[in-house]
């Protein structure tokens, strides 16, 4: 036998401006199952939230229905009072006749009346209301990593300071990432690894830290708090725990002129490297495409001189299966080439190069060990042409949006230029300076002003070669509009960023989603920037947008609080307004024909197949079951459910029937 | 190989050497030319920038004139008539409204099916298609390619070749056995209809598109615009006015180079049409042209 | 509202679009002659004229196709909305 509660609110002036609530009240308590009907001016108070936990006491209340403001403000508020007063919260329903009644009309009879059936509907729902209890589940309290830069870096090592175990796995042979490759950062001017380095190392050495380079996610299943993840290591034909970093090997190995990556193409490495000197770990790696032994069967040399003799030839690819809570996804950015240019030369001319070649042009680990020289032919520049925006805010190219770190890195790099060749020309030919990051804009500035940079806004239409020199024919539109043509050394590209190749198949092993450039997405692009639409699964980093390194940084760092969240309890605690199954006793056991429409549209991958045996294992039938940890309750199924077996706790069919006909 | 054919107005006049080369090259690799019966003239850049509908009437009326003689195909050897029309059938695809009002101006039947092609792409296929067409007199020069701005832009309406460092041509003298050079105005403007408004113009901008294709050791200029070949051939003198210097270097329509590769004569390809004299070429052997322009 | 220093320009075309009314095609001297009634340049190109002549490349006489009238309807058609000429 129901015996309803119903509680209307006044909101202040909020409701009772437009709705007459005691009205309201005298007309609920002759709905059949109210026992109890009053109105107050602020159920939401102590005074008010009292008035339910008495009733619910001395009216021995079933069910309560609070008519107030929506339930997004107050709902936790009311079922907590409830639970307190001994009924179960579930129990509680809220009536909203405020933003869906009192804010939107005018006063008067009707809305009265409109007012009287929102709380009669729901009062018909709250009648078949069943208690029900949060669902827990257990956590495992390891973090995984994808990515080793300067976010994987830095999620890694909060999370491990915060006393939590982490798996750090990089792509690479070695942790890094981009800022490894930078010769400077803006606005300080820090010498890059300078201040990467320690980090690195402090990731290596961490207790709490494991460091898979050369590996790559294989698989992932499970849900949060439970994922099972497999690692391929990759074979680097090397034994870490015997190599000694001598790197006699590297200097041996005939397989000399190999591009580097490291040198974004423009220096050479050995088929045996490490990527460079600073690396972490400091252990090589055989490239067994370029590598004589595997290409030919000849040559051995550096399994033959490694005074350790770590180098393995036959050194397998291993699977390493763990077990993970929680997933921070930071696995970066890449930079478009040269080659992406047809009006800039198809990548052909030497002298044309990308911005992260300029980087490793600067650098003092780099080919030309900081001096700034030509690709072609070695010489000094005494022109260099910058080109800000090349492929990024093109709708033409397919890169409609910014790439956010150019303009800084484009001043940087006029600067740096002009620093190390104090009689060159550096131009820069821009569409807008974006320069919003603390003390950016004043960088810039000293680029134009202090170290004379000659910016010139407008864009470049091609670049042809002629007599040695590169001819880049753009316009000035500040000053006239008119066309410009200068006689360029060396042609620098702030290629636009885009995703890491790889991302795409990533993002589907992970199960997240991604955008149409195959940047990872957020949760919401306003307040949940460090999640995924996917639970337990967070990005930290490049690889959901550009962005530069203090962005990064903290990224990694809120994704890092998340995941510490995630883990400073044993279980997590999760809303029980899930889907659930039809499971009744033999022989029919449920209604469920397992024909899984519901987990092929189950955007959560929420739903299983469960096989009914008999008590010796014989299977009897599969039929479908939801996973309470990651069901979102968003009620697909139940829509396309063809016999009605799986229905929704808390808002279930019957409940919604029962809604609609108290309207009739 | 049968094929509509459309010279348009510059052919039959101004450029007629043009249209002979073409007829020498058709008839020695089997490609027979329909010519539209009572074409009129496309417009050109005139209609083009002075009002949007004539524009599109004009050339629609080639089109449906064509639709008649039942060929599928139209060649249209004349770059600027060719981007006309391809741009046409594009437009009037697109833009119901612009369809209807230029169905009802034209009174005739129109319904679009006539595939529009230019002399790079047609001449490529009737070469590859013939059996009996021999190379008789390799056409081995060093050549510039000039492609001008209507052959390959704008892509999304062509659809033929790159616009940025286009192929189709290079390829093409390359089966006659030119040495095609890789050069850095292929595709800049040459002032076009600007001829008589704006000679200077012209002038300078041919100035610099001559004299890269002489400093990278071209032989002869090659082109598919009758308005190119005049601005930089009939203007010569203005050019050189302009630039305070001589360009010896002739220019010459790719079919007339292809028809001396097939065995043509000079006069039957109206190479003495030309105001930079041509005549070194026709030898056959590969010299750094050393004419001067007549006077 | 034209720029001045686009009227030659417009002129030329309007001598184009002018030409190509009366017979369905471009009659080049007769373009010409026009053009130069419009920009007042009388002497440009005079030099040049006979040189073009002696190779064939200038008609005496404009080629009127049978479907003249045809396109002269569509030129009327056109200005009757209202549109430049």
């Amino acid at each position: 036998m129901s015996r309803i509660g119903v509680f209307v609110c006044h909101c202040g002036e909020n409701i009772a401006a437009t709705v007459d609530c005691a009205r309201v009240a005298e007309i609920s308590s002759s709905i059949p199952g109210v026992v109890h009907s009053v109105d107050y001016k602020y159920m939401c108070s102590d005074p008010g939230q009292n008035l339910i936990k008495q009733a619910i006491q001395e009216k021995k209340l079933t069910g309560v229905v609070v008519a107030a403001c929506s339930p997004r403000m107050h709902e936790p508020t009311f079922r907590r009072a409830c639970a307190e007063a001994g009924l179960n919260g579930f129990l509680c329903e809220m009536a909203n006749i405020r933003e869906h009644c009192s804010w939107v009309h005018e006063k008067g009879e009707e809305t009265t009346r409109k007012a009287a059936d929102l709380v009669r509907i729901l009062v018909e729902k709250v009648k078949r209301n069943r208690a029900l209890r949060p669902i827990q589940v257990p956590v495992t309290k390891t973090a995984l990593v994808l990515g080793g830069g300067i976010a994987g870096i830095q999620a890694s090592l909060d999370i491990a300071n915060a006393g939590q175990k982490v798996i750090l796995v990089e792509r690479g042979p070695s942790i890094g990432g981009h800022m490894a490759q930078l010769s400077e950062t803006f606005p300080t001017l820090d010498c890059s690894q300078c201040i990467l380095t320690p980090r690195m190392v402090e990731v290596a050495q961490h207790p709490n830290i494991t460091l898979l380079t050369y590996s790559e996610l294989e698989s992932l299943d499970g849900f949060i708090g439970n994922f099972k993840a497999r690692i391929r290591k990759k074979a680097r034909k090397v034994d870490e725990k015997l190599c000694t970093g001598c790197a006699i090997c590297m200097q041996k190995c005939p397989q000399k002129k190999i591009p580097s990556e490291f040198n974004a193409g423009i220096g050479t490495r050995t088929a045996i490297y490490v990527p460079f000197p600073q690396a972490v770990p400091n252990k090589p790696v055989i490239d067994t495409e370029n590598c004589r032994y595997f290409k030919t069967g000849k040559c051995g040399i550096c399994q033959k001189l490694c005074p350790a003799q770590a180098v393995r030839f036959d050194q397998e690819d291993e699977i390493i299966e763990v077990d993970v809570g929680a997933i921070v996804c930071a696995t970066g950015f890449d930079v478009v080439n040269t080659d992406f240019f047809p009006e800039y030369g198809y990548g052909l001319y030497p002298d044309v190069i990308t911005g992260l070649q300029f980087e490793r042009l600067a650098s003092a680990s780099g080919p030309t060990l900081g001096e700034i020289r030509r690709p072609s032919d070695g010489k000094v520049p005494e022109t260099v042409v910058f080109l800000a925006c090349a492929g990024s805010r093109d709708r033409a190219k397919g890169i409609e949006y910014c790439s956010k770190i150019c303009c800084m890195y484009t001043a940087k790099h006029a600067m740096l230029y002009r620093h190390k060749v104090h009689t060159g020309k550096a131009y820069v030919f821009y569409m807008d300076i974006r320069a919003g990051g603390k003390m950016y804009d004043e960088f810039v500035r000293r680029a134009i002003e202090e170290d004379g940079a000659l910016y010139i806004r407008g864009r470049v239409s091609t670049i042809y070669e002629r007599d040695g020199k590169l001819i880049v024919k753009g316009a000035d539109t500040l000053l006239g509009g008119e066309p410009i043509e200068i006689k360029a050394d060396m042609v620098v590209l702030a290629t636009a960023a885009v995703a890491n190749p790889g991302a795409e198949e990533l993002a589907q092993k992970l199960h997240v989603s991604y955008d149409a450039h195959n940047f990872f997405a957020e949760a919401h692009p306003k307040l949940r920037p460090v999640e995924t639409n996917t639970a337990g699964i967070y990005l930290a980093g490049a690889c959901q947008a550009p962005k530069d390194i203090p962005e990064s940084v903290a990224q990694a760092s809120g994704a890092a609080s998340k995941v510490c969240g995630l883990f400073s309890q044993d279980q997590l605690s999760r809303e029980p307004l899930i889907a659930s199954v039809h499971r009744t006793a033999p022989p029919l056991y449920s209604i469920c024909t397992g024909c899984f429409l519901c987990e092929s549209v189950c955007p959560y991958r929420a739903i299983e197949r469960e096989t009914i045996t008999t008590r010796d294992g014989k299977p009897i039938k599969t039929v479908a079951r939801v996973n309470p940890g990651l069901c979102q309750g968003c009620g697909t199924c139940v829509a396309v459910c063809r016999v009605k077996a799986i229905d929704l706790d808390g808002y279930s069919n019957s409940q919604l029937y029962a809604e609609v006909r108290a309207l009739a | 190989m049968r094929i509509a054919y459309f010279p348009g107005c510059s052919l039959t006049g101004s450029a007629r050497e043009f249209d002979e080369s073409l007829r020498a090259v058709a008839r020695r690799i089997g490609l027979n030319l329909v010519e539209v019966p009572d074409w009129n003239c496309c417009g050109a850049s005139s209609a083009h920038a002075l009002d949007h509908v004539l524009s599109a009437a004009l050339p629609a009326r080639i089109l449906a004139l064509t639709e008649r003689t039942g060929v599928g195909d139209l060649l249209v050897p004349c770059s600027a008539c060719y981007n006309r029309l391809i741009s046409t059938v594009h437009e009037l695809k697109e833009n119901p409204t612009l369809r209807a009002e230029v169905r009802r101006l034209l009174g005739m039947e129109l319904h679009l099916t006539v595939r529009v092609r230019n002399v790079l792409e047609v001449l490529k296929e009737a070469l590859e298609e013939s059996n009996s067409t021999k190379i008789v007199a390799p056409f081995s020069h060093k050549v510039a390619c000039y492609y001008g701005c209507l052959l390959v832009r704008p892509h999304k309406v062509v659809g033929f070749d790159r616009p940025e460092n286009p192929q189709s041509m290079d390829e093409l003298m390359r089966t006659v056995g030119a040495e095609p050079i890789h050069w850095a105005f292929k595709v800049e403007c040459c002032g076009a209809g600007m001829t008589l408004a704006r000679t200077e113009l012209v002038a300078r901008l041919c100035s610099r598109i001559l004299d890269d294709a002489q400093a990278r050791g071209a032989d002869v200029v090659i082109t598919a615009c009758p308005m190119c070949h005049a601005n930089l051939d009939m203007r010569r003198s203005d050019i050189e006015a302009v630039a305070g210097r001589r360009f010896s270097i002739p220019v010459m329509y790719v079919t007339q180079a292809v028809g001396l590769a097939l065995g043509a004569t000079a006069r039957e390809l109206g190479l003495d049409r030309h105001m930079v004299d041509c005549q070194l070429l026709t030898a056959g052997a590969s010299k750094a042209s050393t004419a001067i322009s007549q006077p | 509202m034209v720029n001045p220093k686009a009227r030659n320009i417009i002129a030329f075309h309007k001598s184009f679009l002018n030409s190509i009314r009366l017979t369905g095609r471009m009659f080049e001297i007769g373009m010409i002659i026009d053009y130069k009634r419009r920009s007042l340049r009388l002497f440009q190109d005079v030099l040049l004229a006979p040189k073009l002549l002696v190779r064939g490349k200038l008609h005496f006489f404009p080629h009127r196709i049978k479907g003249a009238k045809e396109v002269r309807n569509l030129f009327k058609g056109i200005k009757n909305r209202g549109s430049v000429q």
